[in-house]
């Protein structure tokens, strides 16, 4: 079965533990996925071709939603096709 | 021929990095896992971190925490939830100390193997550091 990971970060700056669970949580997989709502939509990352952000959350915070920026409904899909999902709240 | 209801239970971690008395969550964490371990059995805890300082006897009632505090963890082991600590984590914090029955020893490589083969992983980490 085909791995789907899924992060989602709703804090920032991230705790720790977060760049050890995607640095080395399935190294073997495809990178996960990560999510960020709330406080979680201020952080950045190089890699960001499997990063998403809820696009409320950072209009809700002055920020133009660009590439990545997800409606509620389509952030919820996201969660529910995860294979694995780890919150970082 | 279908699977079992307990093949198809989503294996779900409780990360708890939070110490019990600096901060309610961890009280709240556990709590919810206890919720959580009506539901789905085979539920699991992993206190990493200052979240270890569960493990070390404490009274609540000394500073104004609720008393059922240190009954929840006790509670868990009682209801077969697994219970693990991060090996790195008590040499740290708990040096020297005995921990109680039923709290097992992981290493890291063992921690990351266990968040990776969980399904849902619940996590209660101490904060990132403020650039």
């Amino acid at each position: 079965m085909t791995s789907n990971r899924l992060l989602l970060l709703t804090v920032f700056p991230p705790p720790e533990a977060f760049f050890l669970v995607r640095d080395q949580v399935g190294k073997d997989e495809e990178p996960a996925i990560v999510l960020l709502a709330g406080e979680g939509v201020r952080n950045h990352f190089s890699d960001s071709s499997r990063t998403y952000f809820l696009e409320t959350d950072l209009a809700g915070r002055g920020i133009v939603p660009g590439e990545g920026a997800l409606s509620d409904d389509e952030g919820a899909l996201l969660l529910l096709s995860a294979s694995s999902v780890m919150t970082f709240t | 021929m279908g699977r079992s209801a307990a093949e198809n239970a989503k294996k779900v971690l409780f990360v708890i990095e939070d110490s019990p008395t600096d901060h309610l969550r961890a009280f709240e964490a556990m709590r919810m896992a206890l919720g959580f371990s009506v539901t789905h059995h085979g539920m699991k805890i992993l206190l990493r971190g200052r979240g270890v300082l569960a493990l070390r006897e404490v009274h609540p009632g000394l500073i104004s925490l609720p008393p059922e505090l240190v009954e929840v963890l006790p509670l868990l082991g009682d209801l077969s939830v697994g219970l693990f600590a991060d090996a790195d984590s008590v040499r740290l914090y708990l040096p020297g100390k005995s921990l109680p029955g039923g709290v097992s020893l992981l290493s890291e490589e063992e921690v990351v193997h266990l968040l990776g083969e969980s399904d849902l992983v619940l996590g209660f980490w101490s904060r990132g550091k403020v650039a």
